[in-house]
């Protein structure tokens, strides 16, 4: 579960949201700049809103004046716009980044699991300028995975692939959402992969719930 | 021939860029990542030293850290310690002429790299030291490494304001720039000639090998 209210101030407009998302797939759906990256960075921790609360599952991850967790701490697995990929480190050494040196060993299962489940698992010994537009993305989703979050927050996952590609990655983020239950937070600015994914879909603009 | 200004000039520039190396990357991180009042301040008096004339920087930390400075006291009162007219006075002024080379890089290097890397690095659970560590300076490096080599070059070519606080003392503070304008001085033309080769050549390698260096990694990590 994952329940955020956010009121900050932007360049050029106020964001004033409220959003309850159970374990289903949610999609952000606006314009550019109507703040829908401004939310998910805010529910991973890396954006501080003026006044909020964000919480996830029990816990209170944020509260104005009160409650600050970190982004280290709040178990949100994150795929942005670009993917982010670590373009010093392997594809391996990528996915394994966020798994602490001494619990490696447990979760070489799960890993090698969503691995060859995204068919990523040849690529391990390549680095990121070696790869396509898609692996690229399905390696960016088995990194967010890979530490068992409690939510995942994915930024225009697909805006940067071709058709095909985007095809493929819609049926496997559909696919992910029912095997793993936990609420997804999707944000697109395109209206059929809006309406292809949305279990529920919410359109922001300038900052707010239309 | 006497290689003695050869060796105290490398010992002072070592000395220096270490210095400066791991001062100018500590506060080009920590300035690049936050965002306060005076802060352009702070980077304007840190980058100040690159547009003065080395005698005014000289005759500056001549007044800081001369017997009757504000260090300088200090250094008598507390340790017994005059450091105008020693090499190391040769090594402050180094430091001091060649930190905004090393400051300027490293920042610039610092803001060069996408802010998502290290954020979708905290998303993953990573702490601030190991984001530095693992992904902040591994990807700055190339920066940083360009700052080392042209501050070790700044340093090893510092002339003014090493004669204001560290004079020239044959053995004690005679280094390459310094000794090249005192054998000219001195008529021997022959000993300055072999100093400014020497002088020469190190510059110019060191700029070849920056900018060789700099062509190779902008086309990618992997192919190290």
């Amino acid at each position: 579960m994952l329940y955020a209210f956010l009121d900050t101030k932007r360049s050029h407009f106020k964001l004033h949201v409220e959003l309850s998302i159970s374990n289903e797939l949610v999609v952000l759906y606006g314009p550019s700049g109507s703040g829908k990256t401004t939310i998910l960075n805010a529910i991973a921790g890396i954006q501080k809103p003026d006044n909020g609360k964000i919480q996830i599952n029990n816990r209170i991850v944020f509260d104005t004046g009160k409650v600050h967790v970190p982004p280290q701490s709040r178990k949100v697995g994150y795929v942005f716009q670009d993917y982010a990929l670590f373009p010093h480190m392997s594809v391996e050494k990528n996915v394994y980044y966020g798994v602490p040196k001494k619990q490696q060993s447990t979760f070489n299962q799960h890993i090698n699991q969503l691995m060859s489940s995204l068919k990523v698992d040849h690529l391990r010994q390549q680095y990121p300028d070696q790869i396509s537009g898609g692996e690229k993305q399905r390696i960016a989703l088995v990194r967010a995975l890979a530490t068992k979050p409690d939510v995942l927050l994915l930024d225009e996952p697909f805006s940067a692939l071709d058709h095909a590609s985007r095809k493929q990655g819609q049926e496997e983020i559909l696919r992910l959402r029912k095997e793993w239950g936990i609420p997804f937070l999707l944000v697109t600015h395109d209206h059929n992969e809006a309406i292809k994914l949305a279990d529920r879909f919410i359109y922001i603009d300038k900052g707010k719930v239309v | 021939m006497n290689m003695s200004p050869l060796y105290l000039s490398l010992q002072i520039s070592i000395l220096a860029t270490c210095i400066v190396m791991i001062t100018g990357i500590f506060l080009a991180r920590l300035l690049s990542v936050r965002t306060f009042k005076g802060k352009l301040v702070i980077e304007s008096i840190i980058m100040l030293p690159m547009v003065l004339p080395p005698t005014v920087v000289g005759f500056g930390l001549l007044f800081l850290f001369g017997k009757n400075g504000l260090f300088g006291g200090l250094l008598l009162n507390w340790f017994d310690f005059q450091l105008i007219f020693t090499w190391y006075a040769a090594v402050l002024a180094a430091v001091v002429v060649s930190f905004p080379l090393m400051y300027q890089s490293a920042a610039a290097a610092f803001q060069k790299h996408d802010r998502n890397l290290e954020h979708a690095a905290y998303t993953m659970g990573a702490s601030k030291r190991k984001v530095f560590w693992t992904i902040s300076l591994p990807l700055a490096w190339p920066g940083i490494l360009a700052g080392i080599v042209l501050s070790f070059a700044r340093a090893l070519g510092e002339f003014g304001a090493t004669l204001m606080i560290a004079g020239y003392i044959p053995g004690k503070t005679d280094t390459l720039p310094l000794a090249i304008y005192f054998s000219v001085e001195a008529g021997d033309n022959e000993q300055a000639f072999i100093w400014v080769i020497l002088m020469l050549s190190f510059g110019f390698l060191a700029i070849y090998w920056l900018n060789r260096w700099n062509g190779k990694n902008s086309i990618g990590f992997n192919k190290k």
